[in-house]
């Protein structure tokens, strides 16, 4: 089958960790499905589901079949400039201190976005028009498999979203139940031998509900509680 | 009839702006809206300044509580929530673009502004100088538009500006300066609308309507609410008693 793929970097196979060495690619599950399908990947880190709706309009005709990754609410529609989207207050900060101290332009509108964030954002709006996107993504094409990421989307609560994957495994490495907890998680880990924010192993697991999910032509809606590893969870996250 | 109508300044007859000059809110009575209420009962959920998403959740909200609804639809990219002003009360302003972001700030009317709502309207301000996506603000508002006619098929949606909705409300005011003799040498690809906009100050005009102007309207609106599907027959020429700087001064 002839399957495109589009999301934010729980589906962007290339998206690198703080480990340089770490090859994220050959693991992700986009890369695993790709074994047994044709597979076209337009997932970009950080990006808004505007951005992949863009993307899903001028390209889905030429697939059998669609897995959309239902990014957070919120994201800036448009990169910034060239890969570089404000998708949260910390990655704006993060570019604000990076970038060129000589790009004065790009600090300015940096900091602008930034500044719309903290004082002038409406989350009421943000979710309206994530909903309508989300209506004009099905009524384009209705056999799209919707897959939540973090499962801040209303109409997809009761779907189980990506991040359940990450979840399980994290509860499988370290044992505390609080991964399961959507309200009450641990402390962030950073990640090193990791794709798509997953370990092989969850992107395994998760390869295999997008390719039971193709057959029913629908997204499965449960999640392993615990996924097997083969290697402890320093190997995976600092 | 029980009618709704949604909307900005060119609907809405209480805007705080006539608040707070008695003379504006003398003439306040003459404009279209307020008068639809001598043959119907009408709820009028317009405010000035305000985004067509703002109207959007308020139609949500009561359009079903109406027999028919009129949604003056405004021009897309304004800020989509409206702003609060501690020294203003309960009143609610809207945010159409930069400059009236810069108008409040400069605390004009009895708007005094607190930190927090200098730093919210400092961030709507820069957000339309250095952040804004033309492309994005259209495809939202086109997004807005198919969910009032998703909810409400049988809306009459008027638009501001003529456009692909149909004709707009300001070509009552370009066949007035027509009136007045008036030629409207307008740029290459600026509509007649802006050349106006850009060179005269409405004096005294509430919701940017002459009398005469507001009289011609109701009388469509009334034919609209008979017969729905909006399509008026402007006079190409609409005269006034007055001239022209009766109604408007030149921008220097």
């Amino acid at each position: 089958m002839n399957i495109a793929i589009y999301g934010d970097s729980f589906a962007d196979s290339s998206f690198k960790t703080a480990l340089e060495s770490w090859d994220p690619v050959p693991t992700a599950w986009p890369t695993l499905l790709g074994l047994e399908h044709n597979v076209k990947n337009y997932s970009r880190a950080g990006t808004s589901l505007y951005w992949s709706y863009k993307q899903f309009l001028s390209t889905h005709l030429s697939h059998d079949r669609v897995i959309f990754l239902i990014t957070a609410v919120g994201r800036w529609p448009n990169p910034i400039e060239d890969l570089c989207f404000g998708n949260s207050l910390e990655a704006l900060d993060h570019h604000i201190r990076s970038v060129d101290p000589g790009r004065e332009d790009l600090i300015k509108r940096l900091s602008v976005v930034r500044d719309w964030y903290v004082w002038a954002r409406d989350y009421s709006y943000e979710q309206d028009i994530h909903e309508l996107i989300l209506r004009e993504i099905v009524r384009t094409r209705p056999d799209t498999i919707l897959i939540p990421t973090v499962g801040d989307t209303a109409s997809l609560r009761g779907l189980s979203p990506i991040t359940d994957w990450a979840r399980a495994s994290l509860f499988s490495l370290t044992g505390d139940s609080r991964w399961h907890d959507h309200a009450n998680t641990p402390p962030l880990l950073t990640e090193l031998r990791t794709s798509c924010h997953m370990t092989p192993e969850a992107n395994r697991s998760f390869s295999g509900f997008v390719s039971e999910s193709l057959k029913l032509g629908a997204w499965s809606s449960s999640p392993p509680k615990s996924i097997t590893h083969s290697e402890p969870l320093s190997y995976y996250y600092k | 009839m029980n009618i709704a109508i949604y909307g900005d300044s060119y609907a809405d007859w209480s805007t705080p702006y006539n608040y707070y000059s008695p003379e504006l809110r003398d003439r306040a009575r003459s404009t279209w809206s307020y008068l639809l209420q001598e043959y119907h009962s009408v709820t009028n959920y317009s405010l000035q300044g305000s985004s067509l998403y703002w109207s959007l959740r308020l139609f949500e909200e009561s359009h079903s509580s109406h027999d028919r609804v009129i949604f003056v639809v405004t021009n897309w990219g304004r800020y989509p929530d409206v702003v609060q002003f501690s020294s203003t009360g309960d009143r609610l302003w809207g945010v159409t673009g930069h400059e009236q972001a810069e108008f409040y700030l400069g605390n004009p009317y009895r708007i005094r502004l607190t930190d927090l709502e200098r730093l919210r309207l400092e961030a709507v301000r820069d957000y339309w100088v250095w952040a804004r996506s033309k492309e994005y603000e259209l495809y939202t508002h086109d997004l807005f538009i198919k969910r009032i006619r998703e909810l409400r098929p049988d809306a009459e949606l008027i638009p501001i500006d003529s456009n692909s909705l149909g004709v707009g409300l300001s070509e009552y005011t370009l066949s007035s300066f027509r009136g007045w003799g008036q030629t409207l040498e307008s740029k290459e690809g600026y509509k007649e609308i802006k050349v106006v906009r850009d060179q005269w100050h409405g004096r005294g005009l509430v919701c940017h309507l002459t009398d005469r102007e507001h009289l011609l309207v109701l009388n469509d609106m009334l034919k609209v609410i008979d017969y729905p599907g909006w399509n008026p027959t402007i006079p190409t020429h609409i005269y006034h008693d007055q001239p022209l700087d009766h109604y408007y001064t030149r921008r220097k």
